[in-house]
């Protein structure tokens, strides 16, 4: 149980529901989007101007937004840029996001970017390592964020722990929340040969303020986290198991890639909420920031 | 890294084997993701330069160009910021010359797009200027504003490809654009070498009477006001100016 914000559900803003998304702002249906919060990629609004920032601007008026980042590369051992923090602090103090977040992760060496994800070995050097990181940007963004778990490919022949206690002892020495990917667990689990049910019920109930939610891909000898296909029931079931254990967390369905029609991304969002109404009554911290209704899909 | 990958022997790697992957093929599956995150990037800023190449040309061109200038920005947005000059000179001119300048014609539009906002100059607010204060009166472009100087006429092919054309045959000229933001939409025309000199001139800032005096090699005394303040007019009903 925590006191974290509950926004209920959400998706990512894409540029492809630009044009859609406008159209129902322009005509008083905000509502017909049937979602109470958006997501927005922190990187593709830090620096810029023009239609992706007006875009941003008009659905902050209508709806509460969250900033999920990519780059900040929490885990590498480059010095923390400093660039990268005023810009998305600059966001922020724009957009006055519900909340930031980021990936447990590093995404830069030396130099250079490589625009993934990738994973940190959980030694107890790495997790000091990345606490004085989060402590950082935490004291100059002068708010907490949150991390997220990531699909991992491969496990380091140093690691001292598994990634959940990894996870729950940054998150605690770190004093952040944590973005709780239920597909990315499945991911890793199936990858790595873990149960993810261990992995949900290690984590901290305190710690978590939000869900994410996502297709995968299946290549045969391992699952890739590709977010352009429907969510498996699989997952589904651990969504069930993590809305249990975990209560009213913000939930939000990620599609990046083969993006559908926002009607069609609407459905995942309406079996999440199914999900949802049929634990209402059993779930962790009842009312406690309770969905204002979720007959109101957006916030007015 | 994939070079690497193929010299390192298994246990180099601090990575342990799966039950279906071994250390290597773990790794390369990021080595394999980091290229096709940014390719997909680069076919969205690119798609003129990979509609002409094709799928296949265009992957080797985006692998031989990370090869060499591997991304140093936070933001994918700007991973092609080098691409044009990466080919420019590779074997593909022969039988695309303007290849290099239709792939700096799309970046160049794309920073238009999402440049910075600015307030751009209005009418009005020239309208309101005193005459003594026009001399010494500074001008500059908004951060949408781009110009770009092009050895074939590019804007031509890109052109064809929007529109499902066949692509024209074009012949081998110095052209001078400008490329601007007007609220959220990019434009772009063709400039006179004049006009594209005296606007490189305002994106560096000058002066009213500093810009005539440029005009003035050009363009007979009596004729210099009138020449610049058409132009003036021009850029401020353009939105350009800042």
């Amino acid at each position: 149980m925590n006191d974290f914000p509950y926004l209920g559900f959400g998706v990512g803003l894409r540029t492809v529901h630009y044009p859609y998304i406008l159209e129902q702002i322009a005509e008083n249906r905000a509502s017909a989007l049937a979602v109470q919060w958006f997501e927005v990629i922190s990187e593709n609004y830090m620096g810029v101007g023009g239609r992706p920032l007006y875009v941003l601007d008009r659905v902050r008026e209508h709806f509460p937004i969250v900033m999920h980042g990519v780059s900040l590369s929490i885990g590498s051992v480059d010095p923390l840029s400093r660039e990268y923090l005023t810009q998305l602090k600059a966001l922020a103090a724009r957009v006055q996001p519900a909340w930031i977040s980021d990936h447990l992760c590093w995404s830069s060496t030396g130099r250079h970017s490589v625009h993934d994800l990738l994973p940190i070995p959980h030694t107890e050097e790495a997790l000091r390592h990345v606490v004085d990181r989060i402590t950082q940007v935490q004291d100059f963004l002068g708010r907490r964020i949150l991390m997220e778990n990531v699909s991992s490919y491969l496990e380091f022949t140093d690691s001292m722990m598994p990634e959940w206690e990894f996870l729950t002892r940054v998150a605690q020495d770190a004093d952040c929340m944590i973005l709780l990917d239920v597909n990315n667990i499945y991911v890793s689990a199936k990858n790595h040969g873990f149960d993810a049910h261990t992995y949900l019920d290690a984590i901290p109930a305190d710690r978590v303020g939000q869900f994410h939610l996502a297709g995968h891909s299946n290549m045969g000898t391992h699952l890739l986290d590709t977010h352009d296909h429907h969510i498996i029931d699989e997952v589904w079931a651990l969504y069930e198991r993590a809305l249990q254990r975990f209560g009213n967390v913000s939930t939000l369905i990620e599609w990046d890639d083969h993006i559908p029609p926002f009607e069609e991304l609407l459905t995942e969002v309406s079996r999440a909420k199914e999900r949802y109404r049929a634990l209402e009554q059993k779930l962790a911290r009842p009312g406690a920031h309770a969905i204002p209704a979720l007959a109101a899909d957006h916030r007015t | 890294m994939e070079a690497a990958l193929q010299k390192s022997p298994h246990t180099a790697l601090p990575v342990l084997p799966s039950r279906t992957l071994t250390p290597v093929e773990r790794v390369d599956i990021y080595n394999k993701m980091y290229f096709h995150r940014i390719l997909e990037a680069m076919q969205g800023d690119f798609s003129a330069v990979r509609h002409v190449v094709g799928d296949e040309i265009f992957s080797e061109l985006v692998a031989a160009y990370l090869a060499s200038t591997p991304p140093t920005h936070f933001s994918i947005r700007y991973a092609g910021k080098f691409f044009a000059e990466s080919f420019a000179h590779h074997a593909l001119t022969s039988a695309w010359p303007w290849l290099a300048d239709l792939a700096r014609l799309q970046w160049t539009l794309l920073a238009a797009y999402d440049a910075l906002d600015a307030p751009a100059l209005r009418a009005e607010d020239l309208s309101a200027l005193p005459a003594d204060a026009w001399p010494t009166r500074v001008l500059h472009t908004t951060p949408a504003t781009q110009r770009l100087d092009l050895t074939w006429p590019a804007q031509k092919i890109l052109e064809a490809v929007t529109e499902e054309q066949s692509l024209p045959d074009i012949a081998r000229k110095a052209t001078s654009l400008l490329i601007w933001r007007r609220t959220l939409d990019v434009e772009y025309r063709v400039l006179t070498p004049l006009e594209a000199e005296l606007i490189d001139a305002v994106q560096k800032k000058i002066t009213f009477s500093d810009l005539c005096e440029l005009a003035l090699a050009h363009v007979a005394e009596e004729q210099v006001i009138a020449c610049v303040g058409n132009f003036l007019q021009q850029w401020v009903s353009e939105g350009i100016l800042a």
